[in-house]
């Protein structure tokens, strides 16, 4: 793909969808990063779901903070809808946790499995509407369940982004 | 104020400065930087250039492969106060851990005992001091002009060997540090540019092999001095008032561009993860009786990124330091950070330690992360130190996945290594560690699979090493060398594929040898993958003795050339062995001789992504490459023989999630009773109780996630033994976070 030939947002659509070749994708870490992306990437983004909310932030891949009724929550690309923006959205996920060695070779190759149960969970988290992983979790048997990232969203919009935060917090 | 004229004052004023304004030496206008931009730009570009040019000429004036094939040193240059300026390529741990050094020597007061005089030379390889562990050994010169201290020079070579107590350069077994080498604490050792006999003395009485450490000693001398006589040139040019201002104001711009390029490309928030290394003790035949027992170092992990684009990682929680080689002090830590930034935020021309200061880190005091026991061993403090910060490369992933940046996304590689000791081909005494898992496989991208066979995260410059250099450092021939079929992370994008060796030994009568890898050992996990991938499955070794190797070759059999070729050739009777061990625990083995084989694998870093949603081109790549097999293309990818083949299967695959999985609530309401009992296990229990034993924010987590008022983990396992951080001088302390529990 030639990149003068394509706008920046054509260009992160096509790094959304992993579409470039090595050598754009090479260039595109190399050069200044552009104040735009977020904005461009949340628009793509927009394009890509099968639902209408405006996405705030994405969480991780099929993860998204969107806004609705003027409050932000965490949706799924298939389009359940977990929880508060802020609050635990793993505790309304379906669940498989891995504990035994036979429930480990479900998932790793028989032969160099040595992941020892008795020390390592496996917690396998999807979403509840498509059965997409949306995370695994590797830890010691009853450790607490912990989302990885809880955003600032006022300071990130506010203070960074100078810009009003569609949401009520 | 007054000026400042010894070197305490000016560090004392230099601080003081930073935390009364929040720029470097209270820098709020970059002067000499305003007046003329590209003048600037060429005295930074001649300072830079210098210390990357010395550092090559570097390598062909050290001995050990260490630095001549794999590149395991560094050299800068410092202010006064001992604040990078400008760093060459190489290990940039030692951005930060020279820095400390340097502070070391001047708060201790070595201006006026044992004085710092132009012709000195200083080395350290002592963690109370700055260092990491035993085998970086640091080299440091100031430089003087017109009689006044003007900058530092110092350089860091990561020794093969330092005199441990098994023999390689790093021990895994030593309980303290009276059992992991040679230990330089912040020492004159040298004097008129040239080094001390009575030191050289020292290294060829205390090490198996001093050649190495004493010619690769003389290479970062002749880099310091290199670098000395360009300085003087270069201050000639620019003039000495514009060297001092101009030095001042890089490491102040390196501060505002850190975070600009964290509010360019990050999210304000909180990150969470943690790391869990497996230690065991209790199968080996001979340890220390304090160091025999079984646990994990739990470390989690908190990041706050600042509205003021300020980075911060607490290890509230974190269990203690203990009877081995493991344990972090703050400059291993802060070291470790270090890496992290330079090599994904810091990566520009400006690495130096403006980025350090917009960065903290809180290291519970007598924690795995921060010991303060003053006999601790921190020899292998990169087994903690390696899982902790590429989990801390994983967060930094979630945050440039939020703000769009996903072609930044990188996740981390474990460390494997192989240590060899007893006597070498030559029929000398001998000790190295087998460096070319510098090569080792990294954790996946999120535009790209994790590099096969790559470069190290401590040093981006390190590669493998090539296989005859490793021969002719030991007493090692390589039976094998190659990728292992279905051993990686998975995810949409994969960790690398694992790798590994197989030696068989070779013109010796005496080998032993030690076997461990970083987070992935003993059973355990390096760390969680991103959004839905995996880790890798596992890590394991082998060591054969008294084999019927030679009778195989002799009649001209199959001779293995892989870790699990020979397990199955042992299991069928076609190889026999006297005794052999081949699995995940870390391992010291018994005398090997000439015929004997040990192997390691080298385990990749983690996935990124649903397995399911990995490209059918990349899985048939795999599939011709033959890194994968087609069944468990099959089984863990959703592999069939078209793209639409492929597709039909994976939406089976989800459904069949779905049914097997539990709503998270369910799963809750069951395991709360086991939560409430604390029935999981000695091991896993007397983690969470060493993690209370210290703190409270693990065990109030706990309380609070599963609706408890009793935490039910009580037993630590800890051996009785008390002591004091150690007194009588000053070493690098960490800010401490109020959570920590009352005494």
């Amino acid at each position: 793909m030639k990149e003068q030939a394509k706008s920046t947002r054509d260009l992160t659509r096509a790094l959304l969808r992993r579409e470039l070749a090595w050598p754009d994708l090479f260039r595109l870490m190399r050069d200044p990063k552009s104040d735009n992306r977020f904005d461009e990437m949340l628009a793509v983004l927009q394009e890509q779901v099968p639902w209408k909310e405006t996405i705030l932030m994405p969480l991780g891949e099929n993860l998204f903070i969107v806004a609705k009724g003027g409050r932000a929550i965490v949706k799924t690309m298939a389009g359940a809808e977990l929880c508060a923006w802020n609050e635990n959205w793993k505790m309304k996920c379906r669940v498989i946790v891995r504990r035994t060695v036979a429930d480990l070779k479900k998932v790793f190759a028989a032969e160099h499995l040595t992941i020892d149960p008795a020390l390592v969970e496996i917690r396998e988290w999807m979403c509840p509407a498509s059965g997409m992983l949306l995370d695994v979790d590797c830890v010691p048997p009853t450790y607490p369940v912990e989302v990885d990232f809880t955003p600032d969203l006022k300071a990130f919009y506010e203070t960074w982004l100078g810009r009003e935060l569609p949401v009520q917090l | 104020m007054n000026k400042p004229t010894t070197l305490l004052e000016r560090l004392d004023r230099s601080e003081a400065l930073f935390r009364r304004t929040g720029h470097y030496q209270g820098l709020k206008k970059l002067r000499v930087h305003d007046a003329d931009p590209l003048r600037f730009e060429a005295f930074h570009s001649r300072i830079l250039s210098t210390i990357i040019a010395v550092r090559e000429t570097m390598k062909y004036i050290a001995s050990s492969p260490a630095i001549r094939d794999f590149e395991e040193f560094v050299i800068g240059l410092y202010t006064p106060e001992g604040d990078a300026i400008a760093l060459s390529t190489g290990i940039m741990v030692h951005v930060h851990t020279l820095s400390e050094f340097i502070k070391f020597m001047i708060r201790n007061g070595y201006e006026n005992d044992p004085k710092i005089r132009p012709g000195d030379i200083f080395e350290n390889n002592e963690s109370w001091a700055g260092g990491v562990h035993t085998p970086d050994v640091m080299t440091c010169i100031p430089v003087f002009h017109d009689g006044e201290l003007i900058a530092w020079i110092g350089s860091v070579s990561h020794e093969l060997e330092s005199g441990t107590y098994e023999g390689p350069g790093m021990t895994v077994f030593s309980p303290d540090r009276f059992g992991e080498g040679l230990h330089i604490s912040a020492e004159k050792v040298g004097e008129d540019d040239h080094f001390r006999a009575d030191y050289l003395l020292r290294l060829k009485m205390n090490l198996r092999n001093s050649n190495w450490w004493r010619l690769d000693d003389k290479a970062k001398l002749s880099g310091c001095l290199m670098i000395r006589e360009a300085l003087y040139k270069i201050i000639g040019q620019f003039g000495l008032d514009y060297y001092r201002q101009g030095t001042r104001e890089l490491i102040e711009e390196g501060r505002r561009n850190f975070i600009k390029r964290v509010k360019t490309t990050m999210v304000p928030g909180t990150y969470r993860g943690m790391t869990m290394p497996v230690h065991r003790r209790s199968h080996l035949e001979f340890t220390h009786p304090l160091a025999k027992s079984d646990f994990i170092d739990l470390v989690p992990n908190e990041m706050t990124i600042t509205a003021e684009g300020h980075i911060e990682l607490d290890f509230e929680g974190a269990t203690s330091w203990s009877f081995h080689p493991f344990n972090c002090a703050v400059g291993p830590m802060n070291g470790g950070f270090w890496i992290t930034l330079t090599q994904l935020l810091n990566y520009d021309g400006r690495v130096n330690d403006g980025a350090y200061l917009a960065v903290k880190q809180y290291l519970p005091e007598g924690s795995i992360v921060n010991t303060n026991y003053a006999g601790a061993a921190t020899s292998l403090a990169w087994w903690t130190l390696i899982p902790i910060f590429a989990q801390v490369w994983r967060m930094f992933g979630i945050s440039w996945y939020a703000r769009g940046f996903i072609e930044e996304i990188i996740m981390s590689t474990p460390t494997c290594i192989a240590g060899v000791s007893g006597f070498d081909q030559y029929g000398e005494q001998h000790g190295f560690q087998n460096f070319e898992m510098a090569a080792e496989s990294c954790g996946a991208r999120a535009v790209a699979d994790g590099l096969d066979c790559g470069s190290a995260i401590w040093n981006s410059e390190g590669i493998q090493g090539d296989a005859e250099v490793w021969e002719m450092t030991g007493p090692n021939v390589y039976l094998g060398r190659s990728f292992v079929r279905d051993h990686h992370a998975v995810g949409r994008y994969r960790g690398g594929v694992a790798w590994e060796s197989l030696w068989v030994v070779r013109g010796s009568r005496l080998v032993n040898v030690t076997l461990s890898a970083s987070g992935a050992h003993n059973g355990g996990v390096f760390h969680k993958g991103l959004f839905g991938g995996y880790p890798a499955p596992g890590w394991k070794c082998i060591w054969v003795r008294g084999s019927n190797l030679a009778a195989i070759i002799a009649s001209d059999g199959k001779v293995p050339s892989s870790i699990n070729e020979t397990e199955r050739m042992l299991r069928d009777g076609t190889l026999t062995a006297q005794e052999w061990y081949c699995g995940p625990l870390n391992t010291w083995s018994p005398s090997l001789a000439d015929g004997d084989l040990f192997g390691v694998n080298y385990n990749g870093g983690c996935g990124y992504g649903d397995p399911l949603e990995r490209a059918h081109a990349a899985i048939e790549r795999d599939l011709a490459n033959g890194l994968i097999t087609e069944t468990h293309a099959r089984k863990v990818y959703g592999y069939a023989k078209t793209p639409a083949a492929t597709e039909a299967k994976r939406a089976r695959m989800r459904k069949r999630r779905l049914a097997e999985s539990v709503p998270a609530s369910q799963w809750w309401n069951e395991e709360r009773k086991r939560a409430a009992a604390g029935d999981i296990g000695r091991i896993a229990a007397q983690t969470f109780a060493r993690s209370a034993e210290l703190s409270d924010k693990l065990r109030d987590r706990y309380l609070e996630f599963w609706k408890l008022k009793e935490f039910p983990y009580t037993e630590t396992g800890n051996v009785d033994f008390h002591t004091k951080a150690p007194t009588g001088f000053y070493y690098p302390k960490s800010p401490q976070k109020q959570h920590k529990k009352s005494a």
